[in-house]
Order: C-alpha cells, then structure tokens, then sequence
C-alpha cells in the first residue's frame, strides 16, 4: 500500500540533541485520550513486527509520524539507506500508525524495519516514550516472540507486566504469566523504561519456533490483544500470511535442492550496496 | 554528549559522613550477597535507584528481568541507607556495567553519593581460591589500616588486580578525595555464601555494628543445593591455572 505522507509538524526538532541525532515527521495531528502503544519490531519469529503489521492492515490503520533516529541500521548492520524498486530511498525509521476500534479503544501501532542498535536503545525507546506522552498514551504493550524447541499450530501468549493489576488483565484475555527469565532487546527494553515513566506496560509473548517469520506466534499475541481491545480482527489476514510463509519456504527448499542436486558451487552475489 | 541516565529517589532522609560500602556482582557474587544480606538484617531503607543505560543484562543486551511473580524490572544500581552506628550507604547493581562505559556509568552513582559527604568507602569483592578461607585488604590510604592491623586481617593480596566496577569504584574514590579500602574474600563456589559470611564478619568487626547471620546457613544449604542441579546438568572441568584477578 502506498500512502502520501505530508509533514505537518515535527514534536521533535532537535537533530543533533545531547542524546543523538533525532528527527520527527508528523503526518497527522492526533489527540488520543488515554490509547495503548503497541510496539512490534523485528525479534524472534519476527512475532512482534508481523502481529503489528497485521494489525495495521486489519485497521487500514493511517500513518501519523515518523521517527529518524542514528541508531536505526539497515538489516545487514550498515548505516545508510535502502534503496527498493531500484530508484526509491527507503529510510530506516520509527513508524506510528493510528487505529481505533468500534468500541472506541485507541491505539498507536509502532513498528519498523530493524531495533534500534544495542548502544542507541535507551536514548532511542527514551525519545519513543516522549512522543507517546504527548499522544497521552496510558499503557505501553511490546509484542514479541517466545522460543521453544517444540511448538504445535495452536500457540499460547505469555505476558509480563509492570503491575500485577495489570497481569490479571491479561491473564482474563487468555496469556499465561511469564515467571521468571529475561526480555531481551527494545522489546523488554521499552516496557522497563515505561515502567519507571509512568506508564502501565506489559511485555505480550508469543510462543514461537524463532527460526522464520511464523505468523502463528503473531496469532497468539493478536488473540489477546483481540479481547483485550475488542478488535474483532479478521481471522483471514493471518490465513494468508501462513500461506505467504508457507509458500516461500516452499520455495526456498526446492530451490536448495535443485542446487544440491546439480551439485552446483553456490557463487557468491554482487554486494547489494554502494559505499 | 551526554547519556541516559535516570534517578529515582525514595528518601530525603541526611546521612552525614556515611561509610560507603559497594558490592557488585562478580566473582561467587560475594559482593552482592553481601550488600543484599545487611540491606536486609540491618532495616535499611531505600534511598535510591539510579537507572543507567549502560547496564546491560547478562546476555550482553538490554531488556528486563522478569521475576517469578510475572512482573519485571530494568537493571539498575541500588543505594540502601543504614542511620545507626556508622551510618553507612550499601551500594549494589543487578549487573555490572559495559566494559567500555564503566566509569562513566559508576560516575552517575559516585555524583549520586557526593552529596552526603562520605568519610570513605569500602568496596566487598572474591577472588578464586583452593586455598583456606580468608580475607585480604588492600586500600588506598591509611584510613582504617590501624583497625584492620588489630583485626588480624592480611594485607598480602594474592592477586594482581581488581576489574570491573570494583576496580572502577577504587579508582574513582581516589577521584573524588575520598579514601578506600577493598576488602575480598576467597571464593570456591559460583555463588559462594561463606565467602559472603567472612565478608560480612570482617566488616562489622571492622566498623563496630552487630548483624544477625544465621539466616547464611540456609541459603548455604540452597547454594549448595542449586550448584548441585547446575553441576549435574551442565558437568565442566574446572580450568586449572592462576587466577589473577579479583570482581
């Protein structure tokens, strides 16, 4: 889908501020009352940034800012930008959506191409929070992935929270409590940090095999967050996400067999960037 | 540039002249027990948190750590505060800090500490030993070195450095004028309770306040019982050689 983004403001002015280089475009004005953040990026499974992603698409959610920031990367690890369609420049960046549902829950979908580097999380998820506060974002939600060695097509959620008032919401929406181990990454980075800003937050796990995109974990994680915000979501959006998977591993089984059976030495590709 | 850092303070109450005393996780985690145990049995309150974006978990990323009630927490520094004879701060961190932001992050909690006009701090670490149980000093002043002679306890360090933030916080005493004294225990175990207890021992005899420890004894038993379960499921072979460092 391809949307006409027009800056309209920026919240953040401050390229180059005492914690980095940021940058915000805003593309349209909102004034939630009390919405949800939810935060999927890229992490095991890809759980988090798919769940987001669908959910976007359930909403045709519109987006409403942008946030450059110096310790967004490209996917390889490099600085720079992408190129896509051989002609486009696509940034690396923060994006927002907004949706809100029939029952009149407001969220503020966040999701992007990579996490923030190691190095730049606090300050980056930092400048994300301050950004909700003015949104007066109430609760923040990180959606992720849980690894297991073994996992079925029906998954579960599991989910830590800042409070236990908050768990038991939870928990009546069908996640199990977490007990015990680390979040690791902004996944359990921004949580912690709206944890001690004054948020409510809680940190929503899918159970995943972590080794490709699996929307089935993504499923999990919707599941609850369906209850929780009576989103009435579109069960068929994660159907043909299962299939696109599907059919791409497909794809990339045959095409390893087609090389090994010819015995064919793999070559080595042209790099993909300039320098 | 500056970094993030966040402080949350809990109390306002004045500690004049406080003993500083320090324990991070490092070697048998005797530091850490150590600050925790005599937070614990002496009432300490909490006078602050201090939030630091160069603490990292142990996995070498950031994020939380989840506790067995479902709720979470970032890594952070904790600074107790003990108002009986000697007024002391017990300094403690969930993890240490990154190696090449040590003393930038430490520097957040040393500001932190200026304020109450320290009369010196004493930094609790282990080092690995097959030897007998015992404790060495090594300081940077004369300050408490007439106590420390009476007490019996040696001077001969048996290592050659201390790393990390107990290295880091000697260094940054000297920095900031006030004197220091490391005390370390010996270690034989990954989380070692006795070498806690001698620590503990060592440090109330050394600054004169009375500490229940029987409480040790079963969380020796647990320790035990913990390094047990790990040794059955994860056998290794100890690495023979001289272990020249203390954490």
């Amino acid at each position: 889908m391809k949307v006409e983004r027009h800056i309209v403001g920026s919240l953040i002015r401050d390229v180059g501020d005492e914690l980095g280089v940021f940058s915000l475009e805003v593309y349209r004005k909102i004034s939630p009352r009390k919405a949800t953040l939810l935060q999927g990026l890229p992490g095991l499974g890809l759980v988090g940034k798919l769940a987001v992603e669908m959910l976007i698409e359930h909403f045709s959610a519109e987006p409403v800012a942008r946030l450059y920031s110096e310790y967004m990367f490209l996917p390889d690890g490099n600085v720079g930008v992408g190129i896509s369609n051989g002609k486009e420049l696509s940034y690396i960046t923060i994006d927002f959506y907004y949706a809100a549902t029939s029952s009149g829950e407001e969220l503020i979908l966040m999701t992007a191409q990579t996490q923030p580097v190691n190095w730049g999380q606090y300050r980056t998820l930092q400048k994300v929070l301050d950004l909700a506060r003015s949104w007066r974002v109430r609760r923040v939600v990180s959606l992720g992935g849980f690894a297991m060695d073994r996992v079925g097509e029906e998954r579960e959620a599991y989910v830590a929270a800042s409070s236990k008032a908050l768990l038991r919401e939870f928990t009546k929406c069908g996640a199990k409590v977490l007990r015990g181990g680390y979040v690791t990454g902004a996944c359990g980075l921004i949580v912690g940090l709206a944890a001690i800003s004054d948020f409510e937050s809680a940190t929503l796990l899918g159970v995943t095999h972590g080794k490709y995109p699996d929307p089935r974990g993504a499923k999990a994680v919707i599941d609850v967050l369906d209850k929780m915000y009576k989103i009435d979501f579109r069960t068929e959006i994660v159907e043909r996400k299962i299939k696109e998977v599907e059919k791409t591993l497909k794809l990339t089984r045959e095409m390893k067999e087609i090389v090994s059976r010819r015995g064919e030495a793999i070559q080595r590709p042209e790099y993909p960037y300039t320098v | 540039m500056k970094y993030w850092v966040k402080t949350i303070r809990y109390s306002n109450r004045e500690y004049r002249n406080p003993i500083v005393v320090i324990g991070f996780p490092g070697i048998g985690l005797v530091g850490l027990q150590a600050i925790r145990y005599m937070a614990e049995k002496l009432n300490a309150e909490k006078v602050a948190e201090i939030y630091s974006e160069y603490l990292y978990l142990q996995s070498a990323s950031t994020g939380i750590m989840v506790g067995p009630d479902g709720t979470f927490t970032l890594p952070k520094y904790t600074i107790y505060g003990y108002s009986g004879t000697p007024s002391m701060l017990l300094v403690e961190s969930d993890t240490q800090p990154v190696v090449w932001a040590v003393y930038k992050s430490l520097d957040t909690v040393f500001s932190f500490l200026r304020q109450f006009r320290p009369k010196g701090v004493i930094v609790l670490t282990g080092y690995s030993s097959r030897g007998e149980r015992e404790v060495f000093y090594v300081a940077s002043s004369n300050w408490m070195l007439d106590k420390l002679k009476k007490l019996g306890i040696s001077s001969r360090a048996k290592v050659g450095s201390v790393i990390m933030a107990a290295g880091a916080s000697i260094v940054l005493s000297k920095l900031y004028g006030w004197p220091c004294i490391s005390l370390t225990a010996s270690v034989k175990s990954a989380v070692d309770i006795e070498g806690t207890r001698i620590l503990i021992e060592t440090l109330s005899k050394l600054l004169g306040f009375s500490i229940e420890l029987s409480d040790l004894d079963e969380m020796a038993k647990e320790a035990e019982r913990a390094e047990m379960v790990i040794k059955l499921i994860a056998p290794t072979t100890p690495r023979e050689g001289r272990v020249d460092y203390i954490l």
